[in-house]
């Protein structure tokens, strides 16, 4: 901080200007529209666009390392709509006249967020050995995933809305513990989780390795191949648990959860300075990069953009915020 | 003796394959069907009620052999479909229409290649419709189904001993959770459900109307946003669908406020809502009987009788009083 | 021109003075540069010495000696250009018999052997296939057939990891394609083959461990960098260089493989660095070093092995080797 401002004197103001763009930006939203409309401020907004982010988080953190091996996983979406799905089914209310499975014993939520994180883990096990074994660049492999994902997922759920959940189920998006919406405990502890594995293991180190320069990570005697294959899996773990939660969020789930929720995750991480060129990228920037997003979408609703217009102007931030973002990078040379 | 049997398998062919022409074999009937997308509740609750309907009417003698199509929303993907279905000389098409502004052009294909078409769900101009005496339309009045949502709400605020105005300024502040943009029935039920209390006299108030584009979590993410801009205020709320409307009923919940809320489709979880007490009601678009008289169109045209251009099914409304019949 | 001769043979190099010659009799100006002084003195009219990014002087060629431009460049006396050898051979520590590529027009039945505490120099003309060799060595390429002993037991090396794990270690020639981590830091760059041993409580890494290890190295090998957080792509190639050798350093290898270590370092670090070469084989580890210098394979070598068109040519030792006999050897099968 003291960095920062010591950093404000003088020439060094541009520099720090374009370094910190994100933050500044970041603040301009809000400083903006609670001028327009003070109920920006509210309590009750600031906890929607936390809570809204708590997800979305989850599923950028997931992404990171995929984009930082200079990967991809278009994936993704769809991936956090089976995590959906499957919390969704598995958790109805006993007397709900729809029930999915009629006669299917109350099941524990914990037992079942660990049923749909394994199961998307292992769906990101098989992105995973695609790229790494076969080969397939991450681009077309998460793709063509994607596709069968959504087929399955369609078949799964017969195409019929989810709903009737669980209390219990639900709690996990409504409750609060010390009066924190237990959705951000989530998100915080998963942030720090990834802070974790990013910065202080050998696997977060071979990450910026292979994505800094793939063919000396190999000479260096990094296993790339399983590797790659964990980053994947991990990937997996977290969409599921997004979409678990999205699913007691809105107390429903459709198979079409979660639909190009991949390209927004992958903008917020880029927003947030994971470099497309790879083996660059912070925790906290991937955080602020979401929360961009999430601001800026609540405060285009709060100057009453119509909707439509909406699309241009999120398209546009993400385009100028990149392009100031990068230069950090185009410059040093 | 050789010229003379070459003669006389030469005659065999011919007359043979004179014979062959004239007893045409009886194969299945071939119907086409070609919906918009199939990851639509209502749509596939349709089209699963075509297939055992029209399975529910096979005889001995008449086969029914049913391709469904996805259009995946997009109608350069609907059309390649539609021309795979001509090549393969169906019999008859059912066409949900992707993009109205096609329907043009597909009835000039159809025309031309002389297989008579039902279009559901999504009416084509009066104009488009006129070009061929082979076509026809099944659907629901987009416009009731805002018409009984409107009607809804009416009852609920000229109800004895109504709470609904909380204010007590005796206008109703309202929310609506639009449906995609490209969709005439967004329009339509956004449309007619206000002008349905405003042609009853109430006086209303538009706080907040934005797109949650049919979905259940976007539903709750746009309430949530509206309550934290307009809280108390809101008296009611509107959804152009039940997915909607329950991602709504979600948002309040967490809010712990208690709100009518109106939903279209009488999906099972809207009913479930409404034994809850949660969802105020609903609007039925009858997929079974529309399924049911778009398939009787398409067999009557298939046959060979002249038929209307347009034929209604109505929609009906589900309140708490008749939502158990539903389930 | 930057460095256009780091390629070419001495022929090759011939007819390029030619065409420069013709150039400047057009009246094209040339920039030529180069850390090869025989050339520079050969090929200029003016001289201009840099170092560590700040400008020294300008000289005419003709008043420049060989002495004179080291002193600028390194900006002290250096008698020696090469320490002292103090090493002595010992047992055999490395062997490859028979080493084939699947690439027919690649490296063929190629066998020899290495000695602990030997430096036993590669040399050879551009596309002998000696770098490809020891990529096959190092389970980089595919092996068609051959054999490979590490302190007498036969070995299987199928991959990069499983070389680092037998104790090889391979410097490449391609700094920027496949030696350095460019965005990442001087730290991460020197610790990224050695991290099992920074590992506590199972999967944790110690990373004030990792910053003391940059740091000793950084002292240990003069690498000029403003702190261990520096990105390693600012540093200068002869510092990058020394951060790659500090990385392999750190895994303690028994066999360095080093190629061309020296190519595009100013003469200063050249020495640093055959200094380095000779501190590890005192240890008794085994240095082999690819390199088309002929000076530096004569002056650090124990023996010289050369390779012409994938094939072995000829293993000199360093009593009887020389200029003549290695260029030899390098064209024998032309």
């Amino acid at each position: 901080m003291k960095k920062f401002l010591n950093n404000l004197k003088g020439p060094n103001l541009k520099n720090t200007l374009v370094d910190n763009a994100m933050y500044l930006i970041l603040l301009s939203i809000l400083v903006l529209v609670s001028i327009v409309q003070p109920l920006f401020l509210s309590t009750n907004n600031l906890t929607n666009i936390l809570m809204n982010s708590s997800i979305r988080i989850l599923i950028a953190l997931g992404v990171s390392g995929a984009l930082i091996t200079r990967g991809t996983d278009l994936s993704a979406g769809r991936i956090v709509g089976v995590g959906a799905v499957i919390g969704g089914t598995l958790l109805q209310r006993p007397d709900y006249a729809a029930k999915f499975f009629p006669g299917l014993a109350d099941m524990p939520v914990l037992g079942i967020l660990l049923l749909a994180v394994t199961i998307t883990a292992l769906i990101g096990l098989v992105n995973g050995l695609v790229i790494s074994y076969l080969h397939v660049p991450p681009f077309i492999a998460t793709l063509g995933m994607q596709s069968i994902l959504y087929g399955l997922s369609l078949i799964y759920t017969k195409s019929q809305p989810i709903g009737g959940l669980k209390d219990d189920y639900t709690y996990l998006a409504t409750g609060r513990i010390l009066n924190i919406p237990i959705l951000i405990l989530i998100a915080i502890a998963m942030i720090g989780v990834m802070w974790f594995l990013l910065n202080m293991t050998k696997f977060g180190k071979y990450i910026y390795a292979i994505g800094g320069n793939e063919s000396a990570a190999e000479v260096a005697g990094v296993n790339i191949k399983w590797t790659k294959i964990r980053v994947y899996i991990l990937a997996g773990l977290f969409y599921g648990l997004a979409g678990f939660l999205l699913a007691a969020k809105s107390g429903g789930a459709t198979a079409n959860y979660g639909i190009g929720y991949e390209l927004e995750a992958i903008a917020a991480c880029t927003i947030g300075g994971v470099s497309t060129a790879g083996g660059v990228g912070k925790i906290q920037g991937i955080v602020s990069g979401v929360l961009v997003f999430e601001m800026l979408k609540t405060s285009l609703q709060f100057l009453r953009v119509p909707s439509d217009l909406q699309y241009v102007a999120i398209g546009t931030v993400i385009v100028i915020a990149v392009a100031i973002d990068i230069r950090k990078y185009l410059a040093k040379k | 003796m050789k010229k003379f049997l070459l003669l006389v398998a030469l005659t065999a062919l011919v007359l043979g394959s004179f014979t062959a022409c004239t007893a045409k074999p009886k194969g299945p009937v071939k119907v086409g069907i070609a919906i918009y997308k199939f990851d639509d509740t209502f749509m596939t609750n349709y089209r699963t009620e075509m297939e055992t309907y029209l399975k529910s009417l096979e005889t001995t003698e008449t086969k029914y052999e049913i391709t469904i199509t996805d259009g995946k929303n997009d109608q350069a993907t609907q059309t390649e479909q539609i021309d795979s279905f001509i090549a393969q000389d169906y019999d008859v098409l059912v066409i949900n229409l992707v993009d109205l502004t096609a329907a043009g052009a597909i009835i000039a294909k159809v025309k031309a290649a002389g297989i008579p078409t039902v279009f559901i769900n999504r009416q084509p101009s009066t104009a488009d419709m006129a070009l061929w005496d082979k076509i026809t339309y099944v659907g629901a009045k987009a416009e009731d189904s805002g018409t009984y949502q409107g009607e809804i709400a009416l009852d609920l605020w000229n109800a004895a001993g109504s709470t609904m105005d909380k204010n007590g300024d005796g206008i109703l502040q309202y929310v609506m959770l639009m449906g995609q943009a490209i969709h005439q029935d967004a329009a339509l039920r956004t449309e007619y459900s206000i002008k349905k209390l405003v042609d009853a006299g109430v006086k209303v108030e538009k706080l907040f109307e934005e797109r949650a584009n049919w979905n259940r979590d976007e539903g709750q993410v746009q309430m949530a946003s509206a309550i934290a801009q307009y809280g108390d205020k809101i008296e009611v709320v509107f959804g152009n669908n039940d997915d909607m409307a329950l991602g709504a009923i979600q948002a309040l919940k967490a809010a712990t406020m208690v709100v009518p809320v109106i939903g279209v489709d009488a999906t099972a979880p809207a009913l479930d809502s409404i034994g809850l007490g949660d969802l105020a009601g609903t609007v039925l678009n009858d997929s079974v009987g529309q399924a049911h008289t778009s398939v009787d169109k398409a067999l009557a045209l298939l046959k060979g009788d002249t038929l209307e251009k347009e034929y209604w099914v109505p929609y009906v409304k589900v309140t708490p009083e008749n939502f158990e019949d539903f389930k | 021109m930057d460095e256009p001769t780091s390629s070419l043979t001495q022929s090759e190099v011939n007819q390029l003075f030619e065409i420069i010659n013709a150039l400047k009799n057009l009246g094209v100006s040339i920039i030529y540069i180069s850390h090869k002084m025989e050339e520079i003195l050969k090929i200029s009219d003016e001289v201009t010495i840099m170092r560590d990014g700040k400008y020294i002087g300008t000289w005419l060629a003709k008043e420049l000696t060989m002495e004179k431009i080291i002193k600028s460049m390194v900006g002290r006396e250096l008698v020696n250009l090469y320490p002292p050898k103090t090493n002595t051979p010992g047992e055999v520590s490395f062997e490859v018999k028979d080493l084939t590529s699947t690439n027919p027009k690649s490296f063929k039945n190629v066998s020899f052997s290495t000695h602990r505490g030997e430096i036993f120099g590669i040399g050879g003309l551009v596309g002998a296939q000696r770098t490809e060799l020891v990529e096959g060595i190092f389970g980089l390429r595919s092996i068609k057939s051959g054999e490979i002993y590490l302190h007498n037991k036969k070995i299987e090396i199928k991959q990069p990891h499983s070389a680092v794990k037998h104790g090889l270690a391979l410097v490449t020639e391609d700094r920027r394609g496949n030696g350095i981590f460019g965005v990442l830091s001087v730290r991460d760059n020197v610790a990224v083959a050695s991290l099992d041993d920074f590992v506590q409580f199972h999967f944790m890494l110690n990373n004030a461990k990792l910053n003391q290890l940059a740091e000793t190295n950084i002292k240990k090998l003069s690498i000029k960098t403003p702190s261990t957080k520096t990105k390693i792509q600012s540093l200068s190639g002869g510092n990058q260089q020394k951060v790659i050798i500090s990385r392999w350093l750190a895994v303690n290898p028994d066999i360095f493989i080093l190629d061309e270590p020296t190519r595009g370092i100013d003469v200063g670090a050249k020495y640093e660095i055959y200094s380095i070469m000779l501190d590890l084989a005192n240890q008794g580890k085994t240095i082999i070093m690819i390199s088309s210098e002929m000076s530096e394979l004569l002056g650090i070598s124990d023996r010289i092995m050369v390779m012409c068109e994938g094939r072995l040519s000829g293993i000199l030792d360093r009593s009887e080797a020389n200029q003549e006999k290695i260029m030899a050897l390098a064209t024998a099968y032309m």
